[in-house]
């Protein structure tokens, strides 16, 4: 079966609905915080328990996920595939190589929601906390990233 | 399309990674006018694409062009 191509509203507006607690992280995060960076795919954090609800709305997309929720849950990620990736991290915390812990309630309480469509927001990890979730990917691309955030940390501040 | 890097490039050494976020952290810290260019890129940015929508579609749309030809793509506005 071929994938199919989904614009990006859609696969927002997906997201934004399903009813998962969820954040979007990774570069389209950094994108909707309006740094003009490139990527295909998609990153989100979840809910531990919200699994099936994300699942179920992305299969309306033909996205299918490479492993059933329990093993999901215990690997703490897995992927929706289609013509593009959603990296799905569902661990309840993660930490940076140097030791700063980061877990979902906290950084989902502290989420900046941001407008998709009328009266649709999808969640964004405050520009601190996406900061943090960058070192956990350890590459180049990351460290291009944080100097981007820490500039609009810069002005917030 | 300020930095095109490939979106599966492997981790860096955790020391190399480390000290290059140093540096960073070094330039904001000291540096009053470090951030400045990425400032006035986001405006502009944002300014022309407004909605995150809008966003979203002009990255995918710049790394389908970088993926069928690279050269071409970073010739373009």
């Amino acid at each position: 079966v071929e994938a199919t191509p989904r614009d990006d509203a859609e696969i927002l507006l997906a997201l934004a609905t399903s009813g998962a607690r969820l954040l979007l992280i990774g570069r389209r995060a950094v994108i909707a915080y309006g740094v003009p960076v490139v990527t295909a795919d998609y990153d989100v954090w979840i809910h531990i328990d919200d699994i099936e609800l994300l699942n179920a709305a992305m299969e309306k997309l033909e996205y299918v996920p490479n492993h059933p929720p329990p093993d999901a849950r215990r690997r703490g990620r897995y992927v929706l595939e289609n013509s593009e990736h959603i990296d799905v991290l569902v661990a309840r915390a993660k930490s940076t190589p140097d030791g700063v812990a980061l877990d979902f309630e906290t950084a989902w309480s502290r989420r900046d929601p941001k407008p998709i469509a009328e009266g649709v927001a999808i969640g964004l990890p405050c520009l601190e906390d996406l900061i943090t979730t960058k070192k956990w990917g350890g590459r180049a691309r990351d460290i291009a990233d944080i100097e981007h955030l820490s500039a609009l940390l810069g002005r917030e501040s | 399309v300020s930095d095109a890097s490939p979106d599966r490039d492997g981790p860096l050494p955790p020391e190399e990674f480390e000290r290059r976020l140093a540096i960073i952290e070094a330039r904001m810290r000291d540096d009053p006018e470090a951030g400045e260019e990425t400032r006035e890129l986001v405006l502009w940015f944002t300014r022309r694409y407004p909605s995150v929508v809008e966003r979203c579609r002009y990255a995918t749309r710049k790394h389908r062009e970088l993926s069928r030809s690279p050269l071409r793509a970073r010739r373009e506005p």
